[in-house]
């Protein structure tokens, strides 16, 4: 947690160091509207249920939509919705797949490193809920927060539309009641995020 | 006609099976011979029933039954099972073992209940297996000698593979005699049953001694 907040305040300082030296963006605050549509894929790691349990990666689709920016950062919410076949009956359920809903809060710095080039740094947070089912049959959800590192690679195929990757560490932690020898694996687990999408530029 | 059948659907709902993703619980154990040998890689399977329920004229719902819970045994004949927890609208958990047709009998545990977990664990008591070669067909067939009494319980004391184990009783034990058991080959057993009398408004419990050679059937009366 401690090296998330370090990276952070990086952000922060290097994009306030570069709008000094450059002198483009003064503190102007702006009302925006990025629409970025998604395919992801997240690589679950680790000794816990979505790594172990489950036959990775998951994949799904997410929709999020930037409504502020002050100077080059920007603010935005994202829904994510994906599925991920379970692999180990024995540990959590004779179940097929857990559905992962996740909405989630994100910054990003837009990094302009050529014309048609911006890598944009992000950092996410927010909570999910993993669905548990077989057919119609529901087996109930656990819920859980998690927060992301990341970074995009824009390339802008016009002024309005840029096609992106985005390359990220996720670290999630769940509330499941259980006996102490399967807390810690029900409890938390990791993920190597790869989407790729475009952004629409609306405003 | 909308409303009835929103209210239809409503309690069609509300008779699932209902599980809570956040809570899951454990179940542990052990199968073995009878010469308490462990025996590896055996399926164990698990599930949650619901009886059907019904209001006359109105509605059924037919039973459900979820096939939860499925592993095999390490290498110490010992099991693990980790399952969301069944909160609403079921009867029972039953945790069985050697479904599968083979040379060894089968074992259930039946009627467990969310109250015989401590600390979101059950650890069961041994499975032991037999070979099916071992097991004789015991019939106990009751005659009532004596009008005025009624058979209100029998036991067999003995080795027995017990296939079916409550954990809870059963709400009316007495209905569920089993007259039909399987039993060790070549041992003696005890049988223990208790007869009411209603002359004498008196309960008498008593022994019986059965033996039980080689043969594949075995008929006994139980005369009372």
């Amino acid at each position: 947690m401690k090296y998330i907040y370090q990276l952070i305040i990086v952000l922060f300082v290097a994009n306030a160091w570069s709008q000094e030296q450059e002198n483009k963006l003064e503190n102007d605050f702006k009302i925006i509207a990025d629409i970025n549509v998604t395919g992801t894929t997240n690589y679950f790691f680790g000794d816990n249920y979505l790594a172990k349990g489950h036959k990775n990666p998951s994949f799904g689709a997410a929709f999020s939509l930037y409504l502020f920016q002050y100077q080059n950062i920007k603010f935005g919410g994202t829904l994510e919705k994906s599925s991920i076949n379970v692999s180990d009956v024995a540990i959590g359920g004779n179940i097929k797949k857990s559905n992962i809903n996740t909405a989630y809060i994100s910054v990003l710095n837009d990094i302009e490193i050529s014309k048609r080039f911006v890598v944009s740094p992000d950092f996410t947070a927010g909570l999910l809920q993993i669905r548990q089912k077989n057919g119609a049959k529901f087996y109930g959800s656990q819920n859980g927060f998690r927060i992301g590192l990341g970074a995009n690679l824009n390339f802008k195929l016009s002024n309005d539309v840029i096609i992106f990757s985005n390359l990220g560490y996720n670290r999630y932690f769940f509330e499941v009641q259980t006996t102490d020898e399967f807390k810690k694996y029900f409890n938390n687990s990791n993920s190597i995020n790869f989407n790729i999408g475009f952004k629409f530029i609306t405003i | 006609m909308k409303k009835i059948f929103i209210v239809f659907i409503l309690i069609l709902f509300s008779c699932e099976i209902e599980y809570d993703g956040g809570t899951k619980i454990v179940v542990k154990g052990k199968i073995v011979d009878n010469n308490n040998n462990p025996i590896v890689n055996k399926e164990v399977n698990l599930y949650i029933s619901r009886d059907d329920a019904y209001i006359p004229f109105l509605y059924y719902s037919p039973s459900e039954t979820n096939y939860i819970g499925k592993t095999i045994t390490n290498s110490n004949g010992e099991y693990t099972i980790v399952i969301p927890k069944p909160t609403k609208n079921f009867t029972e958990i039953i945790v069985e073992t050697n479904s599968n047709s083979n040379n060894l009998n089968r074992k259930q545990f039946r009627n467990i209940q969310n109250s015989n977990f401590i600390n979101f664990e059950l650890i069961l008591p041994n499975s032991i297996l037999f070979n099916k070669s071992d097991l004789a067909n015991l019939s106990i067939e009751p005659n009532n000698v004596n009008p005025e009494n009624e058979l209100k319980k029998i036991e067999l004391i003995g080795v027995l593979p017990n296939e079916i184990e409550y954990l809870n009783s059963l709400e009316n034990e007495e209905y569920f005699f089993n007259f039909n058991r399987l039993v060790k080959k070549n041992q003696t057993i005890v049988l223990r049953y208790t007869v009411f009398n209603y002359s004498t408004n008196s309960t008498t419990i008593q022994d019986e001694n059965i033996i039980i050679d080689g043969s594949n059937e075995i008929n006994y009366t139980l005369n009372f």
